[in-house]
């Protein structure tokens, strides 16, 4: 109850809140344009946070990772593209919602119940976390590598339809984090004579090459042609274009959905791009009235937009407790610990308890500014979509540049967020994806140093990995999980 | 491209990719006796690696001759290509002139580039570059206290 308290002060301030409106705003513009991203608010802010208090600057990214996700509705229900792929199910009841003349509605239903879901999300959050954590004291080397293994192994098989190329990603991931100063004994690696990759690459021009210059320059690709964003107009009637009978009618459609969102959500690797197709599904095949589905019912909206937001909660279990981000965004919230000395996992809640009950608070906090923000406010981020994207992303490649320089004062990481971008539009036009290649960089180093502990303290033996359950258990899962996705791919071929 | 080229390709170059860690992991000082060093990993994960661009590059030869992928065009492929260049040029800008001017130019350059013909007004792109670019400089050089290249001359 202290660390309650003491992480309600720590956000009840000026600064925090002020962040967290400024990050909600601003995640949702990122949300709502096709092309940005949840990821791509972060990483461009990660930088900011570096010259402010933890305390505040985790606010802020908290507040972006909220408002990139919620964001992502606007566009899929107005002009049947979602803003990001956590809205994907949210275009098949949102759009035909639109065509029939309830885009308001449905937005009002939209926000509604992505509130409601980051509300699940945060509950799990509050309960889960702090056991798991607990728990997660107990693990050495041989659980810490099959854990990291196992999200891995989750990221590469869930990142594209080919299994081959999301591993392939993975490895080389891996290798660049490979370059620099080894674990355990410091020897210099890759580095051919670059004294300024002694330290290896940081992970802000990275994740920013990556996520931002590439998307940059795919965009460039059609930027001669005429684009128009034809943007209907739309009334929000009575209380989230719904009423209490209605809310009543689909509490099992959101608790379902929600569920849906949260399980998905702490295995690392799924994501809201998956959560919201899997409960649209599941809200379908539940139904009483199957073939409504797609024609513009409320029902669609609520467990797409309930599951997607219920992930984010979720997905901090596995950042906050063990220290393994579960996606590129939570991945980016790392990136943000770290930059502040804070090194997630078990021991977070034992020696900075507050901070972590902060980061609860600015869940929360954040959940409801979003909602007051979209309510009120959603005429003027329809606005913004109007801002040609050439304006958009011209400067946003200019504070990707800022964001790099100000990692470590040096030009070296503006030439590797540039070398990062390059890679990324390569990976693009040979479609491999980018997910397993950050998860990887982050994840490597980490599995690296647990690995050659474990075996040095055994000697060689592999057995301890099989001897201990929790390792054992998570190194079946990932073995199991491959052999589904090749079996999987087997019989697909066949067909 | 063809999808069989691209895909041969691609496994082709994550093959050479593995060989060249591989190579440079194997010739890591052995400090560590019973062999768990630093070139251990990146021997496993080269390794590994060679068995995926293996598959690559068989899923590719199977991979039916006939089928295309989505191709850029030459527009396309000049606005990627000059957009790269403006890229770079402005990374060695900010080094030479500084961020601010370095960062007019390449939003100048880079709304022209990315614009349709028909959406170009030169004096608009000129003035959000300027007003833009010095946004972003006095929010993070005065708001965020950071320093920001000024360049030889600076």
């Amino acid at each position: 109850m202290e660390l309650w308290i003491a992480g309600t002060l720590n956000i009840f301030q000026f600064s925090p809140l002020l962040l967290i409106i400024i990050g909600v705003t601003i995640g949702v513009i990122f949300g709502a344009i096709p092309g940005m991203s949840a990821t791509m608010a972060v990483a461009l802010f990660l930088p900011i946070t570096f010259g402010m208090e933890p305390v505040p600057s985790i606010s802020l990214l908290v507040a972006l990772f909220v408002g990139g996700i919620s964001g992502g509705l606007v566009t899929a229900i107005l002009i049947n593209i979602p803003g990001t792929p956590s809205s994907i199910s949210s275009t098949f009841d949102g759009y035909p919602m639109t065509q029939n003349g309830e885009a308001g509605r449905a937005l009002g239903l939209g926000i509604l119940y992505s509130f409601i879901g980051t509300l699940m999300g945060c509950l799990v959050l509050f309960f889960i976390a702090p056991p798991i954590a607990k728990f997660a004291l107990k693990f050495g080397s041989y659980e810490y590598f099959a854990i990291a293994l196992f999200a891995l192994t989750l990221v590469a098989g869930l990142s594209g339809d080919n299994l081959a190329k999301g591993l392939a990603s993975a490895t080389l991931g891996l290798m660049v984090a490979m370059i620099g100063v080894a674990p355990i004994d410091g020897y210099k690696r890759f580095t051919l004579g670059i004294n300024d990759l002694d330290a290896g690459f940081a992970l802000v021009p990275v994740l920013l090459g990556l996520f931002a210059v590439s998307e940059m320059l795919k965009e460039a690709e059609t930027s001669f042609l005429e684009k128009r964003n034809g943007i209907p107009k739309f009334e929000m009637p009575g209380f989230f274009g719904t009423n209490w009978a209605e809310i009543k009618g689909q509490w099992v459609n959101a608790v379902r959905s929600g569920a849906i969102g949260i399980g998905v959500g702490i295995l690392p690797g799924i994501g809201a791009g998956t959560s919201n197709l899997l409960s649209y599904l599941a809200a379908k095949n539940s139904s009483k009235t199957p073939e409504k589905f797609g024609t513009g019912i409320p029902d669609g909206i609520i467990a797409s937009e309930t599951a997607n937001n219920a992930g984010i909660g979720a997905a901090m279990i596995p950042l906050v407790t063990l220290g393994i981000p579960g996606d590129t965004v939570t991945a980016m919230l790392l990136g943000g610990f770290l930059i502040h000395g804070i090194q997630p996992g078990p021991l977070l809640f034992a020696n900075n308890g507050a901070l972590v009950y902060s980061i609860f608070v600015a869940l929360l906090v954040a959940s409801v500014v979003m909602l007051c923000l979209l309510y009120f406010g959603v005429r003027g981020f329809v606005a913004m979509l109007a801002i040609p994207k050439h304006y958009l992303l011209s400067v946003v490649m200019v504070m990707c540049f800022v964001g790099s320089f100000a990692v470590n004062n040096r030009m070296f990481d503006v030439y590797t967020l540039i070398a990062f971008g390059t890679l990324g539009y390569v990976m693009l036009k040979f479609e491999y994806p980018f997910p397993p290649v950050i998860l990887g960089f982050i994840l490597g180093p980490m599995l690296e140093q647990n690995l050659r502990s474990a075996l040095m303290s055994s000697k060689w033996n592999i057995w301890p990995f099989f001897e201990r359950p929790i390792a054992a258990m998570f190194l079946l899962l990932a073995v199991t999980y491959i052999a589904i996705v090749f079996c999987r791919a087997i019989k697909m071929r066949g067909q | 491209m063809h999808r069989r080229t691209n895909t041969v390709f691609s496994g082709t170059v994550v093959l050479l990719l593995s060989a060249v860690v591989f190579f440079f992991a194997s010739q890591i000082d052995r400090r560590i006796p019973i062999g768990v060093d630093s070139g251990f990993f990146p021997e496993i994960a080269a390794a590994f690696s060679s068995v995926l661009g293996l598959v690559i590059l068989v899923q590719g030869l199977r991979t039916d001759q006939s089928l295309k992928m989505e191709g850029t065009g030459r527009e396309g492929h000049r606005a990627v290509s000059l957009s790269l260049l403006l890229l770079l040029a402005f990374g060695a800008g900010m080094a030479i002139i500084g961020f601010l001017p370095a960062a007019v130019l390449y939003l100048f350059f880079q709304f022209l580039v990315l614009s349709p013909k028909k959406q170009r007004r030169i004096g608009m792109f000129a003035l959000v570059a300027v007003a833009s670019s010095t946004a972003i400089y006095l929010a993070f050089s005065l708001g965020f206290g950071l320093v920001l290249p000024s360049g030889y001359w600076g």
